[in-house]
């Protein structure tokens, strides 16, 4: 009796509402890098590449760091020969695919750092979808 | 020299031809020919002229792959901006030298420091030819960037690089003149607003006028290749 409620919850559920995975199951993060930037940087940039092998859509609502005073989620783009940057309130990273975070499109920044950064450093960086959280390290690099 | 001669032949020759009809009278069986002569020579002429046009032309005309020359320079404005290093920098300093101006500010994690590593990279690659260049990065933040700290954060990438800024009324003037703009917008919190800003690359001559933009995306070679270009045209 227990097996087919469950089924049918959760068919219910795919049928009413985009079905987002609440944890984040499925999330891989890797070419997670930090540009080295001047030590006096208020700000520094965040790059990966965030994959979903799971069957649902993932949501990235909030991104944070032991290093950081606070991480926001941005996307930059040109309008009309000028450099725009927008927050984001979230990162969706589609079932079976990826999103990547790059030099000119969605990116992170890190704001606040408590200490210098220097090619070599690792800052953990967390990433949460609703109550979960995946932790990735990302390297800084100079950037190329 | 070129396109008067263009101008003027092709305006000239059918009064030339009509003339010479006229004055023949009747002895038409002679025009056909009379007339095909002459505008055989015409056709000849404009085509001097055209190949004198771009051979006169040609030299004097720079090409550049990275963004667009304007075709006279036009004038700056007296400007007075903060220097890094604590003193004025002013219309005279850009005398004497080609310079490139990048508009943005520190606070901007992605693609200032990105356009900054990668002027450093063609200050590099420029080789001997930098040392007629300078490149300018003129913060629009000048509210949170204190010439002090937008230098510390600018010579990061190259020492020879100029760091300046200056109150929003000046910036705004001399943007009215160099033709960049920028714009204050709200971030999550009052702190960490963010600056849109005019992504073009300013060229300004020996003479300190507008020479013209580079565009993005920016390619270090084809910047390195249009910058050398233009050093050796002004030699």
């Amino acid at each position: 009796m227990r097996f087919p409620r469950s089924a049918a919850a959760l068919l219910l559920a795919g049928a009413v509402s985009t079905p987002v995975l609440a944890d984040c199951k499925g999330l891989k993060i890797d070419k997670a890098w930090i540009p080295e930037a001047p030590p006096v940087a208020q700000v520094l940039a965040g790059y990966a590449r965030l994959s979903n092998d799971s069957d649902q859509p993932l949501h990235i609502d909030a991104v944070d760091g032991a290093d950081f005073g606070s991480v926001e989620m941005h996307q930059m783009s040109m309008a009309g020969g000028m450099m725009q940057m927008r927050p984001l309130t979230g990162l969706d990273v589609p079932a079976h695919g990826s999103t990547i975070l790059a030099d000119g499109g969605k990116h992170l920044m890190l704001m606040n750092p408590k200490h210098p950064f220097k090619a070599g450093d690792r800052s953990l960086l967390g990433f949460h979808c609703g109550k979960d959280v995946s932790h990735t390290p990302f390297t800084v690099r100079v950037q190329p | 020299m070129g396109v008067w001669q263009d101008r003027y032949f092709i305006k000239v020759t059918p009064f030339l031809f009509i003339g010479r009809a006229n004055q023949r009278g009747g002895d038409l069986h002679k025009v056909p020919n009379r007339s095909l002569s002459w505008a055989l020579l015409a056709g000849f002429a404009v085509l001097i002229g055209i190949v004198a046009g771009l051979v006169v032309l040609r030299p004097s005309t720079v090409q550049i792959q990275s963004g667009t020359l304007l075709q006279q320079p036009r004038p700056i404005a007296d400007f007075s901006l903060n220097g890094s290093d604590g003193k004025p920098y002013t219309k005279a300093d850009l005398a004497g030298h080609w310079s490139v101006l990048y508009v943005g500010y520190t606070h901007c994690p992605d693609v200032c420091p990105t356009t900054l590593a990668q002027l450093k990279a063609v200050e590099k690659g420029l080789g001997a030819h930098a040392a007629r260049i300078r490149f300018i990065f003129l913060s629009i933040d000048p509210e949170r960037d204190t010439p002090e700290a937008l230098g510390q954060y600018t010579h990061y990438f190259s020492p020879d690089f100029i760091a300046v800024t200056a109150p929003n009324a000046q910036l705004d003037a001399l943007g009215a003149n160099l033709g960049y703009v920028y714009e204050k917008v709200p971030g999550a919190t009052p702190q960490s607003y963010l600056m849109d800003h005019s992504s073009a690359l300013i060229l300004i001559d020996p003479k300190a006028g507008l020479a013209g933009y580079l565009t993005p995306p920016f390619k270090t070679e084809a910047l390195v290749s249009d910058l050398k270009q233009l050093v050796e045209k002004s030699s």
